[in-house]
């Protein structure tokens, strides 16, 4: 009992202080596929800054939208950048900076309604 | 007319259904204003990051009031009682007027509500000042003038159309104002881009917008609501040309001014339609080609088969002077005078302007009319004789570099007035406006007179009027603003974003401090310089002048400003962010992180040489923990001081080699 007790302790402390610290800065990546017509990723969450890196394929077949969104703790989504990037192209945008941490979230979206073919991924790094 | 009044809310009594209905519909109201506010205080957030919360919402209002409105006035037609009223035509418009008075009723109470609570919002957060009248009339024209709609249209509906084709018009109504409906305009031109194939029907589409446009996207602090004159001219119209249709059936029959009446709504509705239409700048960041931030890409990347060709050609003079008068209303319209110096022009005076302001007139100091061509951005005036002075007058849009009744931005680095030669304005390479305009380093006089409907300052100081003063480009920013002095900078910033003045005083203060640590010899920000925070209209750029910054992101980020785009350096940029701004952290990652292979290097230096898009996107996957891991070993190795500064050094020079190679080959001086 006492063992279990002390490794309750021990991850609780990890959880309390090595969390935030690991939590300074991540990374995700959101890969749209040529047969997907848009795709969002996971959140990102307690961040105050975060930025999108747009890769868009030589085989895609026309330009993708890169979407960097931020929600902030108690509301909803809403779009803070959004890039345009032509085939065999990437694009880094500006870092987006709010004054209170929240969730951060990319989305691919190809040119045109429904449109497929495009292979692109779109990085979101926070911190 | 009181008997019919009393009659009219005694229905609510009496069919609990349209009494339920309104009861959720003020609930709503009531809740999504409480949210605002409970939203601000619990959270603490000010301004739009609150304000924006509810406009998503908006749709509602006019949809309950179409159906209220329907439901009230076809009462009597499904009582089959039409016939009975119509029959007293001296008294039968009394009978629909009572009935528009629950709407009516229900709209000013609701409105009011609205309201309070957004002003509420508006004065727990100290921006009265700031915020009050724009509040309110994004209310009117938002919320307001979309109901007022819905309930003609009802009225009319009720009139017009049986019960299956007025459900039908209700969805279709709710469904062209809601924010789904761009999918039609989208089909059409987004389909492609193709210039030769696209069908823009946005501008056909905006005439059915009456709701807040862009609800996906942050509320730009300086812009506000967007609150254009187009906005107002279509609001107008419909609520005169749906008041003209509408007005036979509430005004008594027998009075022969009704048709007159109705006639003179038609024709203001006219006239507002035409209004609508006109050329104006606007702020849309929607899927539209030419929409405020893609507007630039489809001019440069895709203007027909040959995209504009960027040119780079000296003036052969000088501009000693510019004299320039601005207004801006619906959109820019300027008469700038240069007065030349050092004048070796030869044929032909070159100068560069945006291809959204179209000239007018170029004369010379007398007022003769001199001969021009343009051709894109690119201005030429013919003309072998030496002149003192030209003046020319243009009109038009920036583009994102908006100037209308409710906002003006036109930053320094961006050609809103002529500038002297051909110079390039789109990057092929990064697909964007190059926001660092040559200035030859000679600085100009400016004398400034700038109409504006709304608070204007810029980095010249305004005497009497007038901004007067040297610099090497000005910057005029209007709208929503305020300035302070931080830490030896004017700073010109939008207090109802999420920056307050407080984020530029520890932004500024962890540049200064990161320069320091990593040696810096020149800042990127001057000493006197002013700053510019951006405005949130879409593309947000940092940019450099001599005089003048403009961050669009922190201390870091314009430490960095300057330095060579290079694909292959990405994940040295963030070890390098960690090492300097958290380094407790980069040591705890880092050391769980496993000794890179030799080989695995290699080939990872191999994949980073690779020019090569699809290559590089294979590294940057791949790269991360070796590259974390090289950098770590270098900090253990050489010290963190040293490594601060020597791969700053490597990040603002030219250096051939990867990220990798510079990780693993040892200590080295690299000149910037």
């Amino acid at each position: 009992m006492k063992r279990v007790a002390s490794f309750a302790v021990a991850l609780s402390l990890i959880v309390v202080f090595a969390a935030p610290t690991f939590a300074q800065a991540a990374s995700l990546r959101l890969i749209l596929e040529a047969n997907q017509t848009s795709a969002w990723s996971g959140a990102l969450g307690n961040y105050k800054n975060a930025n999108q890196k747009v890769f868009n394929a030589t085989s895609s077949a026309r330009d993708v939208y890169g979407t960097l969104q931020y929600a902030a703790p108690g509301g909803g989504w809403v779009t803070q950048q959004k890039l345009t990037v032509h085939p065999s192209n990437t694009a880094q945008g500006t870092t987006v900076l709010q004054t209170t941490a929240g969730d951060w979230r990319v989305g691919l979206d190809p040119v045109g309604f429904l449109t497929k073919d495009v292979y692109a991924t779109n990085t979101l790094t926070a911190w | 007319m009181a008997t019919l009044l009393r009659f009219q809310f005694a229905v609510l009594k009496r069919r609990r259904s349209f009494a339920l209905f309104m009861l959720a519909f003020l609930t709503s109201v009531a809740a999504l204003g409480g949210y605002e506010l409970y939203y601000m205080l619990h959270y603490g957030y000010r301004g739009f990051t609150v304000l924006e919360f509810s406009t998503r919402y908006s749709v509602l209002w006019p949809s309950f009031f179409l159906v209220l409105t329907y439901e009230l006035l076809s009462l009597p037609g499904q009582c089959h009682m039409d016939e009975s009223v119509d029959a007293h035509r001296a008294t039968s418009h009394r009978h629909r007027l009572a009935a528009l008075a629950v709407p009516t009723a229900v709209l000013i109470a609701a409105f009011c509500v609205y309201l309070l609570l957004r002003l509420t919002v508006v004065f727990a957060s100290s921006m009265a000042g700031l915020l009050l009248w724009h509040v309110i009339s994004a209310a009117i024209l938002d919320i307001l003038a979309p109901s007022v709609i819905a309930i003609l249209l009802g009225l009319l509906l009720a009139r017009k159309a049986e019960r299956f084709a007025g459900y039908a018009a209700i969805v279709a109504f709710v469904f062209v104002i809601g924010p789904y409906s761009e999918i039609v305009p989208h089909v059409f031109s987004a389909a492609t881009f193709d210039a030769a194939l696209q069908v823009n029907v946005y501008p056909v589409f905006d005439l059915f917008r009456i709701l807040a446009p862009d609800q996906t996207w942050s509320v730009s602090p300086l812009y506000g609501f967007p609150l254009e004159f187009q906005r107002w001219a279509v609001a107008g119209f419909w609520i005169a040309g749906l008041s003209g249709l509408s007005l036979p059936f509430v005004l008594r029959s027998t009075w022969r001014g009704a048709e007159y009446a109705s006639a003179s709504l038609l024709l203001i509705a006219a006239l507002l339609f035409s209004a609508a239409l006109m050329p104006s700048s606007t702020l849309r960041r929607d899927l539209r080609p030419d929409a405020t931030d893609m507007a630039d890409m489809s001019y440069y990347d895709r203007l027909g088969t040959e995209p504009p060709e960027q040119l780079d050609v000296r003036p052969g003079f000088r501009v000693a002077a510019y004299d320039m008068r601005f207004s801006a209303d619906r959109a820019l319209d300027a008469v700038v005078s240069v007065d030349l110096a050092d004048d070796a022009h030869g044929d032909a005076y070159r100068f560069t302007l945006y291809h959204g302001y179209k000239i007018t007139s170029v004369s010379d100091s007398q007022g003769n009319a001199l001969t021009y061509s343009r051709d894109g951005d690119y201005v030429t005036v013919r003309s072998t004789a030496v002149h003192e002075r030209i003046t020319f007058r243009y009109r038009g849009d920036g583009g994102a570099r908006i100037a209308n009744y409710q906002c003006v931005f036109l930053p320094g680095y961006f050609p809103y007035y002529p500038i002297a030669g051909f110079v390039p304005l789109w990057d092929r390479q990064t697909h964007r406006l190059i926001e660092t305009r040559r200035t030859d380093g000679v600085p100009a006089d400016f004398s400034v007179e700038f109409d504006a409907h709304v608070p204007v300052t810029s980095n010249l100081p305004e005497t009497g009027g007038r901004f007067v003063g040297r610099s090497y480009a000005p910057t005029f920013v209007g709208g929503l603003i305020a300035r302070q002095e931080i830490l030896g900078h004017g700073v010109v910033f939008y207090p109802a974003g999420s920056w307050p003045a407080q984020f530029f005083e520890a932004e500024i203060a962890s540049l200064r401090s990161f320069e320091r640590r990593v040696g810096v010899s020149r800042s990127v920000l001057s000493s006197g310089a002013a700053v510019f925070a951006p405005p949130g209209l879409g593309g947000d750029q940092t940019a450099v002048l001599p005089d003048t910054l403009f961050i669009a992101s922190g201390g870091f980020d314009l430490l960095l400003v300057g330095a060579p785009p290079k694909d292959n350096r990405g994940l040295l940029v963030q070890a390098f962010r960690d090492l300097l701004i958290d380094p407790q952290g980069l040591r705890e990652r880092c050391s769980a992180l496993p000794e890179p292979r030799k080989d695995e290097v290699a080939k990872l230096e191999r994949l980073s040489r690779s020019g090569d898009n699809e290559t590089l996107q294979l590294y940057d996957s791949s790269a991360y923990d070796v590259v974390y891991r090289l950098f770590y070993d270098k900090v253990l190795r050489e010290g963190e001081d040293a490594v601060l500064k020597e791969t700053y050094a490597y990040l603002m020079s030219q250096d051939p080699s990867s990220e990798i190679g510079f990780l693993t080959s040892g200590t080295r001086k690299v000149e910037p």
